[in-house]
């Protein structure tokens, strides 16, 4: 009788613990604060996407950009703690050796953030609410439009924003 | 070969005089009274740890009454005030709790010995407070730094219910001084948490992983308040 519950105890142990869970490590990139997903499409042919051989974006005033190659999908970080960031996107023509300037494009994305919590080992994330965007006036135009195609940022999965040119 | 069979003889003889020995010794040997009384105690480790650790604040009294020959009655009663830095947040969470259950002894004592090893069973419930001092948004790439928030928010009224398996030992090292160990594994059955965070300390139940099991280990010191003896026929 002493023995057997003796046993009963410590079969009851190694089952507990081959159940504990290591919960220290954060996996989920999708689980992370989205950036704007943003799509870029033939304004010809709007169905179509269109890479852009070179394109240069960066928020107003910083002076470190991300750069982009033959793409034609860009994702962009937005400020999880206020209602607005303003991003400039540049976008090149390349003649072998040489990037030319022949398009300035500024938008200025506003939104409620709200945090979310994920787990112990992530932490938080934001999510925004009330998207919309300015397209600002520019004097050097590639845009010619753009199409919010949410409201709400929750994940980057999907395009959010389509921009034609 | 005459004179190893004597030898035989000798031995086989003196080994049933041991027995008739321990026979005999069996019917006739005092019987040694098992004391019953209420014994209160601290969890060492928790009560050092006020000490040791600055982000820790926390008394856990246990108390047991001993029902019968086998059986002792557990109350275990307490509070925590604990501090905790994680990668990407900053919490504290300060509660009181309450665990009663029943020590099952399977240690034969001997002579007057009054040591036990033993399983058990506890429910536990705890009401407690989380308050989150800071975070960081989770945010991708490294254009944007990652953002702090120190929102200082509390989550007031929280509680957990879990069952606790104990197995333990618990010896006499002077008079009535026990010194004792335990190993519990914890299952939460029902915790209320706040709406946008997590419960991820329980006091009395301890640290909260994303299953609903955990364990603990406790060392106890203790004090037996004898209030009377029974005298029992040993069973053997």
């Amino acid at each position: 009788m002493k023995t057997k519950s003796i046993y009963i105890a410590l079969l009851g142990a190694t089952f507990a613990f081959s159940s504990c869970e290591k919960d220290d490590l954060c996996d989920g990139t999708n689980n992370q604060t989205p950036r704007l997903h943003i799509g870029l499409f033939d304004q010809a042919n709007v169905e179509n996407k269109k890479s852009a051989e070179y394109l240069r974006a960066y928020i107003s005033g910083d002076e470190k950009f991300l750069e982009l190659n033959n793409s034609s999908e860009i994702y962009l970080p937005l400020y999880p703690d206020t209602n607005e960031t303003q991003w400039v996107i540049e976008l090149y023509d390349v003649d072998g050796e040489e990037v030319n300037l022949i398009g300035v494009e500024t938008f200025t994305y506003q939104y409620t953030p709200q945090v979310e919590y994920i787990n112990k080992a992530c932490g938080f994330k934001t999510i925004f609410n009330g998207f919309s965007f300015i397209k600002e006036s520019s004097a050097l135009p590639w845009v010619n439009s753009a199409l919010l195609t949410t409201n709400s940022l929750t994940n980057e999965q999907d395009i959010h924003l389509q921009i034609f040119y | 070969m005459s004179k190893i069979f004597t030898y035989k003889y000798f031995i086989s003889c003196l080994l049933h005089l041991c027995f008739i020995t321990v026979a005999w010794s069996q019917n006739t040997a005092p019987i040694y009274p098992d004391v019953y009384g209420l014994r209160i105690g601290v969890d060492a480790l928790s009560a050092s740890r006020n000490i040791w650790d600055k982000d820790f604040k926390g008394l856990d009294i246990q108390a047991d009454y001993r029902l019968n020959k086998k059986w002792y009655a557990v109350a275990e009663a307490g509070f925590v005030d604990k501090w905790k830095e994680e990668d990407r947040m900053t919490f504290s969470t300060k509660g009181s709790y309450l665990r009663i259950g029943a020590d099952k002894n399977l240690y034969q004592n001997w002579l007057d010995m009054n040591n036990m090893i033993y399983v058990g069973g506890r429910y536990g419930f705890s009401l407690f407070e989380q308050q989150l001092h800071s975070y960081e948004i989770l945010t991708q790439g490294d254009y944007i730094n990652q953002v702090r928030v120190n929102p200082n928010e509390t989550f007031t009224g929280l509680s957990a219910h879990w069952i606790e398996l104990v197995t333990g030992l618990k010896a006499e090292v002077a008079k009535n001084v026990f010194i004792g160990m335990s190993f519990r594994l914890h299952a939460l059955i029902y915790q209320k948490q706040p709406e946008s965070f997590e419960n991820l300390y329980i006091p009395g139940y301890g640290k909260k992983y994303s299953g609903n099991i955990g364990a603990s280990f406790n060392y106890s010191v203790s004090y037996l308040f004898p209030m009377k003896k029974k005298y029992e026929a040993p069973t053997f």
